[in-house]
């Protein structure tokens, strides 16, 4: 005989595993802090490339007047300033990578909690069938 | 009037959803179709890419796939017709693309597309719907992409010319090709203020829409175009950046209208798609369809209702639905045969003598006990009704299904 609140359930939860799902469940192997800080990491190497190919590309822009003027750049400035502002791009990017994440991760929790919600609701139905609680019973 | 629109919507978005799934990827195989052309048309240097089987080829598989192949591809196919030409402009638009990917693009994925729509828009002056459906669809992230779209729109200009220049394998060429490269970029304020603008609309129309006021949305997307002309007019004053003030204000408003349009289809797609999902328990395998209601808005009907309470002046109450958590089979309310039976007990016990079912009398005539009481043969029925059932209470529970036999008589 089909249950059909069981059916119900059942569908609800496959069309939430099937879209949105599958992102959340897997955000929800990590921890909060391990979540964000992987993602932090992950922009902190993509902002790195990405500095090391502009910096190598300036190179190129710029490369008349350093052939020209090599023995007179203080390259321990030049170093430093490249430095410097290699610093201030990936503190930016990391930080608002940082709370973006953790933001998308708190998102990503409130539909998880529902999803258990539901997933309680089934097992409830499961255990009444199989007769080990009553229907009005606590679930 | 409106009622007729509603009901107008309602058929449109039932036939939308019977033809999902041909409607969504044709309008991005269009679309793809257009992204391919326009490529084509700029940067046609190599001629076995222009050929229209490659477009329509390429069309098919972006409108299969996630968006971000069609982005992919689109980039792929700019570098092979550069390469043709000039490979130290396709070494250069290589390195801009992964610097473009690492510092923009991976931040949002679901708005990748915005990296090729921002150009193709841009032929016809409607790049500027762009920001303004960001920032009423989504967050100030998309920020990122737009300026990938805006940084590709012009790129594709300055690779353009670049890519048609005489190149000799020295030193002094190469540094110099890209030395002008990098200086049309920099220098380019069209595109600085682009960037700004489409920053600061995105911003505006997100920040307004989240109020809780009345019409917030309708006056959010009017602050983005107001916002957007103003911005372009002032850049145009400053920097003396070329805008037709005509065009401007006239693709402006239509953007608005755009926007507000790809709202409203917007929701369409999130609330009435078809699903179709399987699974399984211990019984059985399901394949199920899940469509989604359409409600269907009937012409309003104005019930007015009186009562003791309203006459005597008191509030109504009502209870508010709470969502049900129970499932309640359909028939839940019906009365049950055992349940007449166990109150005929019941009623017997209390008062063996006098208690007669007007089940058992009404629904069958041919039992014992009712021939007892009304005095009839078997097979005869009794029309009239026992003392204690109310007669204006019988009719009209009756009424119903009189009014049913004298329309089947009409017809008949």
């Amino acid at each position: 005989m089909l249950n059909e609140r069981k059916i119900r359930l059942m569908t609800q939860l496959a069309i939430y595993e099937k879209k949105e799902g599958k992102e959340d469940v897997k955000l929800s192997k990590f921890y909060k802090s391990d979540y964000a800080r992987f993602q932090a990491w992950k922009t902190g190497v993509a902002v790195t490339v990405a500095y090391l190919l502009l910096v190598a590309v300036a190179v190129i822009y710029k490369l008349e007047y350093l052939i020209e003027n090599a023995f007179n750049i203080d390259y321990a400035l030049l170093g430093k300033k490249i430095l410097g502002l290699y610093i201030i791009v990936l503190a930016t990017y990391v930080i608002v990578a940082m709370l973006g994440y953790s933001l998308k991760y708190a998102a990503s929790r409130k539909k998880l909690a529902r999803y258990f919600r539901m997933l309680r609701k089934l097992n409830h139905i499961y255990l009444v069938e199989d007769g080990i609680v009553q229907e009005d019973e606590e679930k | 009037m409106i009622t007729i629109l509603l009901e107008i919507r309602e058929v449109i978005l039932k036939a939308y959803q019977k033809v999902r799934f041909i409607v969504n990827p044709a309008v991005k195989f269009l679309f793809s179709v257009l992204v391919f052309s326009a490529i084509n048309s700029d940067l046609g240097f190599n001629t076995k890419f222009t050929g229209i089987p490659i477009v329509l080829g390429l069309a098919a598989v972006s409108a299969v796939t996630p968006s971000q192949v069609l982005v992919l591809l689109a980039a792929v196919l700019t570098l092979l017709h550069v390469y043709a030409v000039n490979l130290f402009v396709t070494i250069l638009l290589l390195l801009i693309y992964i610097v473009l990917y690492c510092l923009l693009l991976r931040y949002s994925p679901k708005h990748v597309a915005v990296a090729v729509v921002v150009p193709v828009l841009a032929k016809y002056n409607l790049h500027y719907s762009v920001p303004i459906i960001m920032g009423s669809t989504s967050n100030p992230v998309t920020i990122l992409p737009t300026i990938c779209g805006v940084i590709v729109y012009h790129l594709i200009d300055v690779v353009k010319v670049a890519a048609g220049r005489e190149v000799e394998l020295n030193l002094e060429d190469v540094v110099g090709l890209y030395t002008d490269v990098f200086d049309s970029l920099m220098d380019n304020y069209k595109m600085i203020m682009m960037i700004i603008v489409f920053s600061l609309v995105i911003t505006v129309v997100w920040f307004i829409r989240r109020f809780s006021f009345d019409y917030s949305f309708q006056i959010s997307l009017g602050a983005g175009v107001l916002v957007n002309i103003l911005g372009f007019l002032i850049a145009d004053l400053k920097y003396d950046v070329t805008v037709s003030v005509g065009t401007l204000i006239l693709m402006s408003v239509l953007s608005g209208i755009i926007a507000m349009f790809c709202d409203y289809m917007k929701r369409i797609l999130d609330y009435t798609a078809v699903e179709r999902v399987q699974f399984e328990d211990d019984d059985y395998y399901y394949y199920v369809k899940a469509v989604p209601k359409v409600n269907i808005s009937l012409r309003e009907m104005d019930v007015k209702h009186f009562n003791r309470s309203a006459i005597d002046g008191e509030d109504y109450e009502y209870e508010e639905e709470t969502e049900d958590d129970d499932y309640e089979p359909d028939n839940a309310y019906e009365r049950k045969p055992e349940e007449d039976e166990e109150e005929d007990a019941e009623m017997k016990e209390y008062n063996p003598d006098g208690y007669r079912s007007p089940y058992i009398l009404l629904e069958n005539p041919e039992s014992s006990d009712a021939e007892e009481r009304n005095g009839t043969e078997e097979g005869e029925y009794s029309t009239e009704l026992p003392d204690d059932i109310d007669e204006e209470d019988y009719e009209e529970e009756m009424l119903l299904d009189d009014d049913e036999e004298t329309d089947d008589d009409n017809k008949a």
